[in-house]
């Protein structure tokens, strides 16, 4: 399990629709997509849940590091966090949404912050979750892969990104006979999600 | 759920030298045409005088050649989405052999070591490595008229006037589309050698008068030495140094998009197909092969990659827009089809749609 990727978590290959997608909408304001959301986190089975829950705190993470790299955390403090955070959920029946984002200090990200980001994080991986930390992103940085629907994703140097999605990207600049001078480097991502196709 | 936009980083990727080499294909006729008509050198013209087609092909000429048969040594600075990455680059041309290394100077380590057509790059951070062969493609050979007149179909060269780069006099010009399909380019050729110093790709604007404001992404040298001593074994240290290293040589073969059962139905205007490979890759193991099919306006080109759709591996199409570059993932039947290029994603979805199953 890791607290990296709402993807990690194989439950939803398993169900026809991802509990992930249904927080992301939920996030982005479909009223219908809350209730299963909230139902998956309720009354789940443990591997949906856990999904579910890290989906959640995939969005949160995302959103400090795009605020501000400084609100990147290492990863070792998410997992202790993560960890509290399932004992409280174990010991209350907190119903999940988005206004409960400003409850806890540790989620600094305002709820309308989240709601754009939480589509994107659909995506799982092309983007960076966490780079905090130095020798503290240890821990994530020592599981070297770590499988997700949607692409393979990476932890690398602290870095959680979709491989496949820039295998892709450096293949076809590649294409071009790659003669010349090729900048490298942290990019920009920009990123649109299309909704998946009805299944 | 609504399509939500955000900004995310990505990791380093061995990324802009396409959108570099094409802007240095360009730049290469502007040197040439300088040469051709000295009055140009020596008072440039009015700004955005569209050049005849001749001479906008012979700058793109001269620019072209600079890149691939000079030595020059410098810091390449790469700036998109208020973003700056720099790079270190040696490029030198010994004999018929080309040496070139780029090595990433902040962020993850990143190494591109080429010899001629063998690539190797290596992320040390991570003790990985992947060893391919560039396959060139016909459109992309190695003589001088490679320069394709095909991008001069599909944009006009327009002579913008003089300026300054990494302290060296330079000629801007401007490759502006002929319609919304493509990204317009402003590019910085060295006055004296042609070699490209800096490269913009500019938001599309409808109107060819209207002002380019936003360049989407950028290339330019902070700082560079041109005419050097090479120095080969610069190069040449870093080669199959992949000791500790997990090593991924991912197999490349050409085929036709007709042989693989896919056709093109619509054309998109301005694109040629360049040519069409079988090629394993580096994140998919020995199981997965993708098609990868190339187009190319003569400046700019997108790829069109193929694999068969895998429920757990293809959840979520996907449209991603890092820099200039955009990528569209979306599935077709019983296939996934990922298209990348340097385009407005409206024309990467012209290709993905026009993409024909024909068994």
């Amino acid at each position: 399990m890791s607290p990296a990727s709402p993807r990690s978590a194989p439950a939803g290959s398993t169900d026809p629709a991802d509990p992930a997608d249904w927080l992301s909408a939920a996030v982005d304001g479909d009223t219908s997509a809350l209730d299963r959301a909230c139902r998956a986190l309720r009354e789940g089975d443990e591997r949906t849940r856990a999904a579910t829950r890290g989906a959640w705190h995939t969005y949160h993470l995302i959103g400090d590091v795009l605020r501000s790299s400084e609100l990147a955390s290492a990863p070792r403090r998410d997992a202790d966090f993560l960890a509290g955070f399932r004992e409280r959920l174990a010991a209350e029946p907190v119903v999940l949404a988005p206004v409960a984002a400003s409850r806890t200090a540790r989620w600094r990200v305002p709820a309308a912050a989240v709601a754009s980001m939480a589509g994107v994080a659909v995506v799982a991986g092309v983007l960076v979750m966490s780079r905090g930390g130095g020798e503290g992103a240890a821990p994530m940085a020592a599981a070297p892969v770590v499988p997700a629907a949607g692409g393979t994703t990476v932890v690398r140097d602290g870095y959680v990104r979709d491989a496949r999605l820039e295998e892709f990207i450096r293949v076809h600049q590649g294409a071009a006979g790659g003669l010349l001078l090729q900048p490298q480097g942290v990019r920009q991502v920009d990123v649109v999600v299309v909704p998946a196709p009805q299944r | 759920m609504a399509g939500a936009v955000m900004r995310r980083q990505a990791g380093p990727v061995g990324a802009a030298r396409g959108a570099f080499r094409r802007a240095a294909q360009a730049l290469a006729a502007v040197w040439l045409a300088t040469l051709a008509s000295p009055g140009w050198a020596q008072q440039p013209p009015a700004t955005d005088l569209a050049l005849p087609t001749a001479e906008a092909r012979q700058w793109l000429a001269r620019v072209q050649q600079a890149a691939r048969n000079g030595n020059y040594e410098g810091t390449l600075v790469y700036s998109a989405g208020g973003q700056v990455t720099s790079s270190r680059v040696l490029h030198y041309r010994v004999g018929a052999q080309t040496y070139e290394l780029l090595e990433s100077m902040d962020g993850r380590r990143h190494r591109i070591v080429r010899l001629n057509d063998e690539v190797q790059t290596a992320w040390p951070g991570n003790q990985v490595a992947v060893v391919e062969r560039r396959e060139t493609l016909p459109a992309w050979g190695t003589t001088p008229q490679a320069v394709d007149p095909l991008a001069l179909e599909s944009y006009e060269l327009r002579h913008e006037g003089a300026s300054r780069v990494a302290g060296r006099e330079a000629h801007v010009v401007r490759l502006q589309p002929r319609d919304m399909l493509r990204y317009a380019q402003r590019l910085w050729a060295d006055v004296a050698t042609g070699l490209m110093l800096r490269a913009d790709v500019l938001a599309a604007a409808a109107d060819a008068r209207a002002e380019l404001k936003t360049a989407l992404e950028s290339h330019a040298f902070s700082e560079i030495e041109l005419g050097v001593k090479p120095r080969p074994e610069q190069v040449t240290q870093w080669l199959n140094k992949f000791d500790g290293y997990q090593v991924t040589r991912p197999h490349q073969q050409r085929t036709t998009l007709e042989a693989e059962g896919w056709a093109l139905a619509r054309p998109v205007k301005g694109f040629q197909l360049a040519g069409c490979l079988k090629r394993g890759m580096a994140t998919a193991g020995d199981a997965g092969t993708v098609m990868q099919a190339v187009f190319t306006d003569g400046l700019t080109h997108v790829s069109v990659f193929v694999e068969p759709f895998q429920p757990e591996r293809h959840r979520q199409e996907l449209q991603a827009q890092r820099g200039a570059t955009a990528t569209l993932m979306a599935r077709r039947g019983e296939h996934w089809v990922t298209v990348v290029g340097d385009v407005p994603l409206p024309t990467l979805r012209l290709f993905a749609d026009a993409l024909d199953r024909r068994p």
